[in-house]
Parts: structure tokens; sequence; C-alpha cells
């Protein structure tokens, strides 16, 4: 069932088994478990069907720090949350990043990549993605060549696309809505959370609509999962009872903020772009996108004292030749289009009829896909961040129209974290010259001894702020993702990581989220 | 044109250089550099040179770059003795074959050079330096 919360009583009160705060990857997966079991899920989500202006100035804020995005438009608030603009990335952690490393401060999670494999099993299919095959046997199942790169330094990965990306709020409003154990009440912002007199159990959680409607939801559980920053902003904002907030006793709860550094480290120089060009592109596996890329090896992560990293080949196609007008033109003809410069576009296939010929004998003698010459090749790097307690969300007086005080997101960087993409840009350089595939230009700033790039930017994932660790004095929430002190409340999705490795969250968020309903139908069911 | 990383395409074709000026053919006839004369050797060299690299400019700039590190430059035959160690080419082909080994061994374990922001074997960058220094 879909409720609109501003057609309820104002001081209206929803008693449900379960109650869920936020209708993104996590909220939703985690309500879809619980479809036909006598389990009463009662969906939070503070905005509507689509993207609603006012609603999502709700996620105003500042930043300070690292430059950062708009936090009303990195993340989206209507059902599916950001669901309704990822790109599709999929990987699950590696098995290192749950591990406890000596030179990666406040490393280590209290459950192991083991401890997630059959949960990121189950996921496979909410992606519409798979096998769980993510590493160098990858290779294997698709048409491309592995680059000679020396494994035991720079290991191959994979990351699966979601294809197209699966927005959770389009593809289970029906399931949801069908379910007679499931009310999804949109419209319904949840601005404070009601504590017993000892703070040791949620009561409930306190509503409010942009039309000044007011209501409370009781249940014996309760999940927050709402993204990274809204979870640690509800936590803190909780503080009728914890004058700190909620699970905020050892002052936790919003530090530890990390995302995946994002920059372009380098450029190619090549005689022969042709092999990197067809190998360490998008492949399809069963019409399921697989994109190579390289990460360094967990001996050369030890040996070297680095973090987790990603690196990937990348390049901007060369709008002016032949392959390029001809694809565009082959297209147009084919989805019965008009092409934009009909007559420039066929000057331009015919003056580089070359190019053009070797890709449709590519196409049709070897079953190649064509290859756009590139204007120029670059890698991209996407880099674990280190936790760092004064990378953090913090509340400021300002509010919004709710009443609730906004954030501000002071992101920080390390040396270790600069480092990093450093050694590795420098690792895939030294890898596509052993093998004389290319040469490597470092970009200007990695010239330098310290500092970033212009171009240095987040990934939109945010993680950490209520991080998981058996000793509450180290994290905000427990192994089963409950907050340490408080009985019947959990987190759901990337604040509860406690490292972050460099792979793309939601994928994570999926299977954590999954386990945790294992869990708390073990507990409720 | 200048894109968003500021890469222009005068820029990029000069950087295409540094490709275009490291040997990559194979050859085999080798030989102790012993055997020659100092000043034979340097000809020899120079001739070499002149034949495996398609862009001299570019290999000068990159051996001037990497020259600048000296305080005093180095002796040529010291560096040819590093680069070729008892193997001196006697043809284009067979300095192309040890290049390309040294640089092979050099990426492999890390003896790199970072020349204007290029990312070489020693081996290349010494290479380029005999152009400056022969």
């Amino acid at each position: 069932m879909i409720i609109d919360f501003r057609t309820l009583d104002d001081g209206a009160s929803l008693d449900a088994d379960l109650c869920i705060i936020g209708a993104g990857a996590a909220g939703i997966s985690l309500a879809h478990e619980f479809i036909g079991t006598s389990v009463s899920v009662c969906i939070l989500e503070s905005g509507g069907m689509e993207l609603d202006g006012d609603i999502q100035a709700l996620y105003e804020g500042e930043t300070a720090g690292m430059p950062y995005f708009d936090l009303a438009t990195c993340r989206l608030r209507f059902l599916g949350g950001s669901t309704n603009h990822w790109a599709g990335w999929c990987r699950p952690l590696d098995e290192t990043d749950f591990e406890d490393r000596p030179w990666v401060s406040l490393s280590g999670w209290p459950i192991r990549r083991a401890d997630l494999e059959a949960y990121y099993q189950r996921a496979l299919p909410i992606f519409e993605i798979g096998p769980l095959d993510f590493d160098a046997h990858a290779w294997e199942g698709i048409e491309a060549t592995r680059p000679a790169f020396d494994e035991a330094k720079l290991r191959s990965i994979f990351w699966q696309f979601s294809p197209p990306p699966v927005h959770f709020g389009e593809k289970y409003r029906e399931d949801l809505e069908a379910a007679s154990n499931i009310r999804l009440v949109l419209h319904a912002s949840v601005v404070d959370i009601e504590m017993d007199t000892g703070g040791g159990e949620v009561t409930a959680v306190g509503v409010r609509s942009l039309d000044g409607r007011n209501g409370r939801v009781r249940a014996k559980a309760f999940v927050l999962a709402c993204g990274g920053i809204e979870n640690a902003r509800i936590l803190l904002a909780a503080n009728s009872v914890e004058p700190a907030g909620i699970g905020n006793r050892h002052g936790i709860v919003g530090r530890y903020f990390m995302e995946h550094p994002n920059v372009h480290s380098g450029v190619i120089v090549t005689r022969d772009p042709q092999p990197l060009m067809e190998n360490l592109v998008l492949h399809f596996r069963d019409s399921v996108p697989f994109q190579p890329g390289f990460a360094p090896s967990v001996d050369v992560q030890r040996e070297l004292g680095i973090l987790n990293a990603s690196i990937r080949f990348a390049y901007e196609p060369d709008t002016e030749s032949g392959t390029y007008a001809f694809q565009e033109l082959w297209h147009g003809l084919k989805d019965g289009r008009p092409v934009r410069g009909l007559g420039e576009k066929i000057w331009q296939v015919l003056s580089d009829i070359d190019d053009v010929s070797r890709n449709v004998y590519r196409k049709v003698v070897e079953g190649k896909n064509f290859t756009t010459r590139p204007r120029y090749m670059f890698v991209a790097c996407e880099s674990e961040q280190m936790p760092n307690p004064d990378s953090r969300i913090m509340l400021i007086p300002e509010k919004d129209a709710l009443g609730m005080n906004k954030v501000r997101l002071d992101w920080r960087l390390s040396e270790l974290d600069r480092r990093t993409v450093e050694v590795v840009t420098r690792l895939f350089a030294e890898e596509l010259g052993r093998t004389d595939l290319a040469r490597f230009r470092l970009e200007d700033w990695l010239q330098k001894d310290s500092g970033w790039g212009d171009d240095l930017q987040g990934s939109n994932h945010h993680m950490g702020t209520t991080r998981m660790a058996d000793d509450p004095r180290h994290g905000v929430v427990d192994r089963d993702c409950r907050v340490h002190g408080v009985s019947n409340l959990f987190v759901a999705g990337s604040s509860v990581f406690p490292t972050g490795g460099f792979a793309t969250p939601t994928f994570t968020i999926v299977a954590l989220a999954l386990r945790l309903a294992d869990h708390l139908k073990t507990r409720y069911g | 044109m200048i894109d968003s990383f500021g890469f222009t395409r005068r820029k990029l074709l000069s950087w295409g250089a540094v490709i275009a000026l490291l040997p990559g053919a194979a050859g085999v006839a080798a030989g102790a550099m012993r055997d020659w004369a100092p000043d034979d050797l340097a000809a020899h060299m120079r001739d070499l040179l002149r034949e495996i690299f398609g862009d001299r400019a570019a290999a000068k700039a990159l051996g001037e770059a990497y020259l600048r590190r000296y305080p005093i430059p180095p002796d040529p035959a010291d560096v040819m003795r590093d680069l070729f160690e008892d193997h001196f080419p006697r043809d284009a082909s067979a300095l192309a074959r040890l290049v390309s080994e040294r640089r092979v061994r050099d990426f492999g374990e890390g003896r790199t050079i970072v020349l204007d922001g290029w990312i070489l074997a020693r081996s290349e960058a010494q290479l380029c330096a005999l152009t400056v220094l022969l």
C-alpha cells in the first residue's frame, strides 16, 4: 500500500513491527525482503514519486575542506533515492577491504567478506548483473585479451554495470504497493527520534510534511536508511534524550566521512592505440557490461603502505575521425532520424576512408566492435580514502523548512590518500612501459610533492559517518548494524562502512541490507 | 581546440613524439665495448642514434631534461657502459633490441625517471641523453 502522508490527519499515529526510514537502495531492498512475511513494515519516504524542488531543498547544506558537490544535488530525495541518478557501476568490496591493515588507521570491519558472500550472490539479480565474477577470472568470459601486466603488482579488476541502471523506485514500486504487509508513506520526513527515558530504546519517530502536518510512527524496530549524510544528520539532531545525539556518546556520529577521490592522473601516448582501445574498454557478457580496470595487489598495498585503489583506461573520441562520422550516420539511418550536418559527415567519412574501412573490415570479417580513433587517452583513478575523524558531517544552526538543522560537510583528505593515487598511477605507467603498450605522462599536480589537481572530485559516495565496529568507542553500529546502546535502532547504507575500498558502494549497500533483513527476521519475524 | 584538461592538439602531437622516438625493433648483433676505440665508439653511437630516433629534436629535449639532474654532465662512455653493460650494439636493430630488454627490466624493477612528467625507463632516458652528450 502507498499512502501520501499529507492525506492523513494532523497528529496521525501509525504502528508497525518495522519502520524503515528512507526508500532508496538500502530501504527498498530491506523492505522487499519482508513482502509476504508476518512482519508489518512501514517505509517513510521524505519525497514523493518524482523530483520536487522544495523537498530536494531539504538537502541544502554547507561544504568546507576539499571542494565538494552541492549537497542539494549530489543525492536525490524521492522514491528510489539516489538510484534515480546513479550510473549503475557495481562491484563488491575486496576481501582485504574488510581486514585490519596495520598501515591504515582504524581499518578492519567486524565482519569479513565471507560473511557477505551469500548476500552479494543474492544482490546480483536485483541489479540484473552476474555472475559474481569481478576479478582476473572475468577476462575469460569476455572477448578481450588481458594485457600482460604483472598481476602480482597490478591485479585485474572488473566492474559490472546494471544495464540500464536499476532505479529502485521504478522497479519495486508495484511490489511494495501490492504487498499487504507493507505501507510506503510518501512525503513523510523524519524530524525526530523519540527514546525511552533511559535512551536505550526508540519508541517512535516524529514525522513532518512540508505542508506542516505532523505525525509519529511507533514500531518494534527502526532502520535508518537515508544515505551517508542524512543518517548522521538525523542521529545528531535527535538530542532530546541524548544531548549529543543518538549513538553519539563517543562523539563518532558524523565523523570519518569518506568518499572515493576521483581524478584523472595522467595521459597515455602510444604508437598503436588499438590494443588499448580493444581490450581495456567496456565488453559485454550475456548482455551485462563489464568494464576492466586494475588495482594494486594486496602484497603491493602492504609493502608500499598504500590504500586500495582502482585505475582504468579511458579516452576522448576524435569527433573529426571518419569512423565517428560513420557511426553517427549509421545510427541515424538505423533509427530513422535525421543526421545533423549530413553533408559534412559524409565528407568526413570519405576523407578518412582508411579509418572507416579498417573498422568495417574488423566488424564484418573479425566480428569486432568499431573503435573510434582517440583524440587523447587518459587514466581515471578512483581510490579508497583513509578513515579520518576530522573528515565529518556537523549540524549547523541554520534550519531547513521542516525545522531540522542543516549540515556542514567538511571533506578532508590525507597525505596517504594522495600517495595512493600517485603510487597506483606510477605502477600503471610502469606496466604500460614494460609491456611497451604505451608511455605515460603524469598530470602536472602529480609531478609536485603535495596537493591535488583542479579536477579532483568525489564520486557521490557518502560513507563512514555511522561506522561499524565491535567497540562502541570506535563505531556507531555493531556488526549487526544496530546502534550501540540502543536495542532497536539499526542503520542501513554506506554510512556503516568502516572503510570504503574503491568499489562503488551500492552493491555492498544492498548486500548489507539483505543481511540486515535476515537478522531482523530472526529477531522480529 | 582546448579541452577541459587544457590539452591542445599541438601539445598532444608533440607528446606523440615521445613514443616515436623510442626504439622498438628487434636485433641481435652485439659486441664488447672494449673492442672499440673511444672515438670510433662515439662516432658509431652517433650514427646509431641518428638511425633509430625518428624525432631527434624530441629525443634531445628529453636528454637535456635528464642531464639537468646532474651538476656535471656524465661521461658518455660511463652512460654507454651503464646502458649496454658488455653488449655494445653493432647496428641499429641491435641497439633497439638491447634498449628494449633494458626497458622491460627497468620498468619491471621500478627503475624509472620522470622527465617533464613522462615516466620513462632509465635506459630510455640515458639513450636520449647520449643524443646530447655525443
